[in-house]
């Protein structure tokens, strides 16, 4: 009797520290696996207790799992194998979510063991993934969010952001990484620039501009000539802007959110060239001739003909950046005379 | 080590308690919290034995890698989760799209257009 009772606790710790012999000794991938045998063995137990005394261990054993697990895949791709541990950690986390999706107070630990998730997948490249335990979080009504700790919350708020902002879907995407980083903790200065540097692109899209102190502050100032080109209306500078910094925009994937911003950019010369022609003769502003245009963008070293320019400026009015008219014979763009250039107010281009 | 890793779960078995750990109202006996602290002594003993050569193995290696990855709050962290984030939601302009064409920008645009009409 008295073996029975403690021997569950023996399949926990033998392994345990086998795992943390064979670190100590370099061994990652041994060592991985006897945690991963610990981790396994704890969970057993762990989901006959009722009450949630034990999930601060659970935090140590979720974060520890899924480090060894990129650990041991390092030394696995250095002697050619097929580096597979921290897809078998992604594994162990849903098995340990599922534990924590029931009605007890064991509940809160789950938004954490979803942020380890997160981690896995975005590191695996594996996102989509990430949709089924976002559902479980998002729709079951296990959970109430409001009751997860303030830390686990801003974590997510960060990834989900991110999805949304692959997904391009920019009202929800500003939702949530302005929740993380409005309640993100002031010191935590480099997540509050991981933020930022999804948030920016995102607000961009729906006519909110950073101030320059914000992208000073963070060290973002990759972005500093994007502000400026969608300021000026200089299509030129935002060109340079992407070139410059394509390979950083590229990796964090907000590339083409910002090529999209060409848009906007045209909407803000084009509202320029209608400004100079008003003060000028206020009576002939409200039509543009496209060869002025033509100049313009060939001044800003785009050599673009008249039809292509009035193929921009058809979508610019299709997209209601831009309300008027074309007169296709007469190769004039007829603007309203009330409000020709709406502003986003918070929406995305074209919807 | 052992004694920094017990003094904070001794502490914090009486009140000072994480309040998920009270929610079932179970106090765990002995042996479940040395279990914890054990846990936490894995954890630190980790980190103590830190292996420096595994970034350089890292550059040479082709795995997938997430630049943007989160740092991890501490365990206990809590913060003042007030309006302090008011002040970073005020870093943005929803007005510059005016009407000012004073900037050298807009002045050289001007001339290049107003060039243009001159040399017809």
């Amino acid at each position: 009797m008295q073996s029975e009772k403690y021997s569950q606790y023996v399949d926990i710790m033998v392994p345990l520290f086998r795992a943390l012999q064979n670190y100590r000794l370099g061994n990652l991938v041994d060592s991985y696996q006897a945690f991963e045998k610990s981790a396994n063995a704890f969970i057993q137990e762990f989901r006959n207790w009722d009450s949630a005394w034990a999930l601060d261990a659970l935090h140590v054993v979720a974060y520890e799992i899924r480090v060894l697990a990129e650990r041991a895949d390092r030394e696995l791709g250095a002697i050619g194998k097929n580096p597979e541990k921290l897809k078998g950690a992604g594994s162990f986390l849903m098995k340990v979510f599922g534990v924590l999706a029931g009605k007890g107070p064991k509940r809160v630990g789950a938004l954490y063991v979803t942020c380890q998730l997160f981690k896995i997948y975005f590191k695996l490249g594996t996102v989509h993934l990430c949709r089924s335990v976002i559902r479980s979080i998002e729709t079951a009504r296990i959970f109430d969010f409001e009751e997860f700790p303030i830390r686990d919350k801003v974590t997510y708020m960060y990834y989900t952001g991110r999805l949304e902002v692959f997904n391009e879907n920019f009202p929800a995407a500003d939702h949530k990484l302005s929740y993380a980083l409005t309640h993100c903790n002031s010191r935590s200065e480099a997540n509050i620039r991981m933020i930022l540097k999804y948030l920016i692109p995102v607000k961009l899209s729906i006519g909110m501009i950073p101030k320059n102190s914000l992208l000073e502050k963070y060290n973002l100032t990759e972005y500093s000539n994007i502000v400026l080109a969608l300021k000026r209306g200089d299509l030129r500078l935002l060109r340079h802007a992407l070139r410059e910094h394509e390979d950083r925009f590229l990796r964090s994937g907000v590339y083409l959110v910002l090529e999209k911003l060409e848009l906007q950019v045209y909407q803000r010369l084009v509202k320029k060239i209608y400004i100079i022609q008003k003060q000028k003769d206020p009576n002939k502003a409200h039509q543009i001739k496209l060869e002025v245009i033509v100049k313009a963008l060939k001044w800003l070293e785009m050599d673009m003909d008249v039809d292509e320019v009035e193929c921009i400026m058809s979508i610019l009015i299709y997209k209601n950046l831009v309300k008027g008219y074309f007169a296709h014979k007469s190769k004039v763009a007829v603007l309203s005379k009330q409000d020709p250039f709406p502003k986003l107010n918070g929406k995305p281009v074209g919807s | 080590m052992i004694n920094s890793c017990l003094c904070p779960l001794v502490i914090r078995g009486e009140d000072k308690g994480p309040e998920h750990s009270r929610i079932g109202g179970h106090k765990p006996t002995n042996r479940l919290e040395i279990f914890c602290v054990t846990v936490k002594f894995c954890q630190r003993f980790r980190m103590a034995t830190e292996q420096p050569k595994v970034a350089t193995e890292e550059a040479k290696i082709d795995l997938f890698e997430d630049d943007d990855e989160f740092e991890e709050f501490e365990i206990d962290q809590e913060w003042e989760d007030k309006e302090e984030g008011t002040d970073i939601t005020q870093q943005w302009e929803d007005d510059w799209d005016d009407d000012d064409v004073t900037d050298d920008f807009s002045l050289q645009l001007r001339r290049e257009l107003e060039d243009n009409t001159d040399k017809k």
